[in-house]
């Protein structure tokens, strides 16, 4: 066989077979539902239940400590966390490492100053349909889902930043 | 090639299949994200054993591909 | 000294790690050493990567191959000689979606033998990330000179390689790949320093057809091991097992067969050893011969197209910081690798004795790097 593939067949079905598998969009638990209530334990062993936080806008992030660009996040909502916690913002961030020590290790390097909730069997990135690595919903003051951000990249801080202030208003 | 085109094609519908049972959710994928679980995840390491390999043996190619690993974006 | 082969492939980033993810800002530096049958092999590598606008990444390569030649056919044949081989690559990918597109560019010289190579590179995610396609296609443009022989010119040689994969999560712990990869060569495929010897012991010129096409079949699996978890399902992961098979054949009809086994653990949290074997049998391109009948058109006596078997061990032993941030840098590490290989060549035998060839080899790569 000296002849090169026949690539006038092979790669257009190829690309006809992508297309018929996906992209599909990146969908977990969607905007304007209601977000699925949680009782969760923290790093410091507190429980936190996300209807007791009805009233506040809050981030619930989905991360763990294996996957790079959570780790870009966490800074960030550090620092948005320390801008907006006095008007309203609570942040809650899912951790799903099987080793608490090592979300334990990572929260304590990056100095977080949010909660970190322990799930490590998965049950609440099984309640929120987790489809990607992270994930965080904008969850407002009635409880409702607003906004999605799936993955973490230059984008996404603005975003978060108008997100916020229009929530904020409500 | 004919035989390649139908290789793809079977495997693919075989991977629909297995899929739907065998899937791992993208939560799952610590053990995955791991460089002990990646194929070749050191690509100066690689290029010089595949270096290696590609001027003392006679057969070429077979160990590229991409996947596992995280999943993160 | 047709020294390179395509290496363009694993330099493309989108195989590296990853059911597709953004690659991360890196530096890798490294030294590699090869020491065996007359020859030794030595120089630096680097790798920089960076991250430009969402989603992409840009990547350059320099790696040197600093050649000092006494082997068998060098001793036998011509004198010894040292050369040196620099290589430059420029790559990018972009990430949209599922989907990741790489493009790369591999220019090497040395003073007999210079390659220019482009590849493009597809990978595309399904199934929740289970399942990544990949298909890559490489070309190379070579032009293959002779030292001290102005009259040989510069000939030219092409190769195209195509590559498809699949890789498959079965579970969080056990990940398979399956590739399959055809290389199609055109052009001068015969070393131009090389002779072949006659039944009467005269040398004469190497004679080799100007095409050749292989296909590679390869199956790779991972199992990873982790230990038990508080709650009675599973911990951290300690380490892996994985196994690598490829079977290969071509039109010069070498049939060959790759079988490797690789175990990784951690110890004591930072440190990670490694511990391979392989083991590689291939028998002879149909117009291969240590000694030639008259007569016969196409004529080889290079012993990579001989009958052989090797077998491969290494150690290797990486220590790693994974959550460290000194400044601007991230998770470094340092890492080294021996390795040691042994040939044994079945109807390949060394001129000066009569007897059937082998050789030890010994291989080293070191390299440190992180992230920024």
């Amino acid at each position: 066989m000296n002849k090169a593939m026949n690539k006038t067949k092979t790669i257009p079905l190829f690309l006809a077979v992508l297309m018929f598998f996906g992209p599909g969009p990146a969908h977990g638990a969607g905007q304007g539902e209601k977000a699925p209530d949680f009782t969760g334990k923290t790093l410091v062993g507190k429980n936190v239940k996300l209807s007791e936080l009805r009233g506040h806008i809050v981030l619930l992030n989905f991360w763990g400590t294996w996957c790079a660009p959570c780790k870009e996040e966490l800074p960030y909502f550090n620092r948005i966390y320390g801008k907006y916690k006095g008007v309203g913002l609570e942040i809650l961030a899912v951790n799903v490492d099987k080793v608490a020590a090592q979300a334990a290790g990572m929260s304590g390097a990056l100095g977080l100053t949010f909660p970190v909730v322990l799930d490590p069997s998965g049950d609440l990135f099984n309640l929120y349909r987790i489809r990607n690595m992270p994930t965080t919903f904008v969850v407002g003051k009635d409880g409702l889902i607003h906004y999605v951000h799936w993955g973490f990249g230059p984008n996404d801080p603005p975003r978060y930043e108008s997100e916020i202030k229009g929530l904020l208003k409500d | 090639m004919k035989s390649l085109f139908w290789l793809l094609m079977g495997l693919m519908i075989a991977l629909t299949g297995v899929s739907g049972c065998a899937s791992v959710k993208p939560w799952e994928r610590e053990y995955l994200a791991d460089e002990t679980m990646q194929f070749d995840p050191d690509p100066l390491m690689a290029q010089w054993y595949q270096h290696v390999r590609e001027i003392r043996e006679g057969g070429r190619g077979g160990f590229n591909g991409t996947g596992g690993g995280c999943g993160c974006r | 000294m047709k020294a390179v082969l395509l290496i363009a492939w694993f330099v493309v980033p989108i195989e590296r790690s990853g059911a597709i993810e953004p690659a991360q800002d890196e530096v890798e530096a490294g030294y590699n050493y090869y020491h065996g049958g007359g020859v030794t092999v030595q120089g630096p590598a680097v790798i920089v990567r960076k991250d430009i606008l969402n989603g992409g990444s840009l990547k350059a390569g320099y790696n040197v191959d600093i050649v000092s030649s006494a082997s068998i056919d060098v001793v036998t044949q011509a004198s010894p000689y040292k050369e040196t081989r620099k290589e430059y690559s420029l790559g990018t990918d972009i990430l949209r979606g599922d989907t990741l597109v790489g493009v790369d560019y591999i220019n090497s010289r040395e003073s007999d033998y210079l390659s220019d190579t482009l590849s493009v590179a597809l990978a595309h995610d399904l199934f929740d990330k289970n399942t990544t396609f990949s298909l890559k296609v490489a070309r190379s443009w070579d032009q293959v000179g002779k030292n001290n022989d102005p009259a040989f010119g510069w000939n030219k040689f092409n190769r195209t390689v195509y590559s498809t994969g699949i890789t498959q999560s079965l579970t969080p712990l056990w990940l398979i790949q399956f590739n399959y990869e055809l290389t199609a060569d055109e052009g001068l495929i015969n070393n131009p320093y090389r002779s072949a010897i006659t039944l009467d012991g005269a040398l004469v010129p190497e004679n080799y057809p100007d095409a050749r096409t292989g296909q590679a079949w390869a199956l790779r699996t991972s199992y990873g091991i982790a230990s038990a978890g508080s709650d009675g399902g599973y911990g951290g992961i300690r380490g892996s097992v994985q196994l690598d098979y490829r079977y290969y054949q071509d039109t010069f009809d070498v049939h060959s067969q790759t079988a490797k086994i690789t175990l990784q653990r951690y110890f004591f949290s930072d440190w990670l050893g490694g511990v391979f074997y392989q083991y590689y049998w291939q028998d002879a391109a149909s117009f291969y011969g240590d000694r030639l009948p008259p007569g016969q058109l196409y004529k080889a006596r290079d012993k990579e197209l001989s009958q052989y078997h090797d077998q491969w061990v290494g150690l290797t032993l990486k220590y790693k910081l994974k959550q460290a941030q000194w400044g601007i840098i991230r998770n470094p590490y340092v890492q080294v690798s021996n390795s040691w290989m042994v040939f044994n060549y079945d109807n390949f035998t060394d001129p000066r004795t009569g007897a059937l060839y082998s050789q030890r080899v010994y291989v080293v790569h070191t390299d440190l790097g992180f992230n920024y």
